[in-house]
């Protein structure tokens, strides 16, 4: 009965050893502001995303009868960046979310003004200027939340980011606890197998994900996105092995130390008898 | 010796023991968790694409199906438009999306290739370099699609100033074959504009490409 009750003690405490480990690398990942920062910066997001925009201001060039330098530096690559960085600290706090697109307005009309009194046109319709001035202003609003599809999951991302740390303690406690148990309950060194075993499943796990899902040649929405995507993933990837391997090593240590626990216990009682 | 012997004995039995938790919490995850998963991997994995193709393909038509056996990829360039009375050649590319339309000419993707019997709707900018000078186009002028199959040569029959909301004038299923060529109106226009100007074309002649059929 008590190997019995080890075992399954045992079994429960690799599971939650696992999930722990799962749930603390996603907090250590992309519930975490400071990872995504720099996960957009090592995908060179914000140059994209900048080359993007400006390309497609120039889609609407070709058919509005104004020239390119209309739309040339409406923002800088410095300003889209701190843009960014406001919108994405908003959504990890919950806050709302929006592009400001007052000063972008304000520079657009100002160049199509020049240009217009430089060539000396005239516009018949302002209403097809204003079209224009709209079109250009959504396709940077576009391109900057689209970009950052998170936005879209804002309100369950915040959710579970709020719930994680509650979750992390719960399984740390259930996990100190069933290990209190099996240690001075049933006497037994109880680390070495849970260690082994969520290691493996780490491992299995990173397998798993690695030839399930084709992320060389990911393309969503635009470049700037799928990069970032691909970033993210190869992290939480490294990550996955990262852990697998700690849990291994863990794993031995524990094992190790139980041995040379359990063999100088069994001396001492056998001198004690 | 023995201690190390011993160390060694509980580290492979510790593995053991994991070796059978870690295949039964795998057979578990194969039995209740893989199926629902796979889906959503199959979805992300089929976003990515090996590479865009820009020149042409070896696209080929069945003569007695009448219909393409082989697609052009989309954004790829599958004809060439030659309208000689405008003294115009383009490149017509698979798809209509701006990013396309910046090259060439566009071809709207659902509606019929040359030689399929149906709507044909093909797509420029309004500038003088690309569909800019259609107004200037009268009935009866010949329009060329030269595509890798074969050469269809069209006929203008009729010029339209649509909305841009009147999908209706741009018919896909049609009792025999049309060409429409479709731009935005007024030409050369400052600003966007809703009005669309459309010109309709009838097939004249054909001359296939015996290779690619």
């Amino acid at each position: 009965m008590k190997t019995i009750s080890y075992y399954v003690g045992e079994f429960f405490l690799a599971v939650l050893i696992f999930f722990f480990a799962v749930i603390l690398m996603l907090q250590c990942t992309i519930f975490q502001e400071n990872f995504m920062v720099k996960e957009i910066e090592k995908s060179n997001f914000i140059q994209e995303l900048y080359q993007t925009t400006e390309e497609e201001f120039s889609y609407y060039i070709l058919q509005s009868g104004l020239s390119e330098e209309v739309v040339t530096d409406l923002i800088s690559e410095s300003e889209m960046k701190e843009v960014l960085l406001e919108y994405l600290h908003n959504f990890y706090e919950g806050n709302s979310l929006t592009i400001p697109t007052d000063d972008i307005k304000t520079k657009l009309e100002a160049n199509i003004i020049n240009y217009l009194n430089q060539n000396n046109l005239t516009v018949s319709d302002e209403a097809s200027l204003d079209l224009f001035v709209e079109e250009i202003l959504n396709t940077y609003q576009k391109n900057m939340e689209d970009s950052f599809l998170f936005g879209r999951v804002q309100t369950l991302f915040v959710k579970i980011k709020q719930l994680l740390p509650t979750i992390l303690i719960v399984l740390g406690i259930t996990i100190v606890l069933i290990f209190l148990l099996l240690r001075f309950g049933l006497k037994k060194n109880s680390l070495g197998i849970p260690c082994f075993t969520s290691g493996a499943l780490f491992l299995l796990f990173y397998l798993y994900v690695c030839n399930s899902l084709d992320m060389q040649n990911f393309y969503v929405y635009n470049e700037a996105f799928s990069n970032l995507m691909k970033s993210i993933y190869s992290s939480i990837c490294s990550n996955m092995l990262a852990g697998a391997v700690i849990l291994f090593v863990l794993g031995v240590f524990a094992t190790v130390f139980g041995s040379f626990f359990g063999l100088q216990k069994k001396k001492k009682s056998v001198k004690q008898k | 010796m023995h201690k190390l012997k011993n160390v060694l004995k509980g580290i492979a039995k510790n593995i053991a023991v994991s070796f059978f938790f870690t295949s039964f919490l795998v057979f578990l995850f194969f039995l209740f968790v893989d199926r629902q998963v796979r889906p959503y991997f199959i979805l992300i994995s089929n976003l990515s694409y090996s590479e865009v193709k820009t020149e042409n393909q070896s696209i080929s038509f069945d003569t007695v199906e009448k219909r393409l056996t082989d697609y052009p990829n989309y954004g790829t360039v599958w004809a060439t438009i030659k309208i000689p009375a405008l003294n115009l050649e383009l490149p017509v590319y698979h798809g209509d999306t701006l990013d396309i339309l910046r090259y060439g000419v566009g071809h709207l993707a659902g509606s019929y290739f040359p030689g399929e019997g149906g709507g044909i709707v093909l797509d420029a900018h309004n500038n003088e370099a690309y569909f800019g000078t259609l107004p200037n186009l009268a009935f009866g002028d010949e329009i060329v699609l030269d595509t890798i199959y074969g050469t269809y040569t069209y006929e203008m029959t009729e010029a339209k100033i649509i909305k841009n909301t009147e999908e209706e004038a741009l018919p896909v299923k049609t009792e025999e074959e049309l060409l429409m060529l479709y731009t935005c109106y007024p030409p050369g226009y400052v600003g966007l504009t809703n009005e669309r100007y459309v010109v309709y074309a009838k097939l004249k002649g054909a001359d296939y490409n015996n290779e690619n059929n």
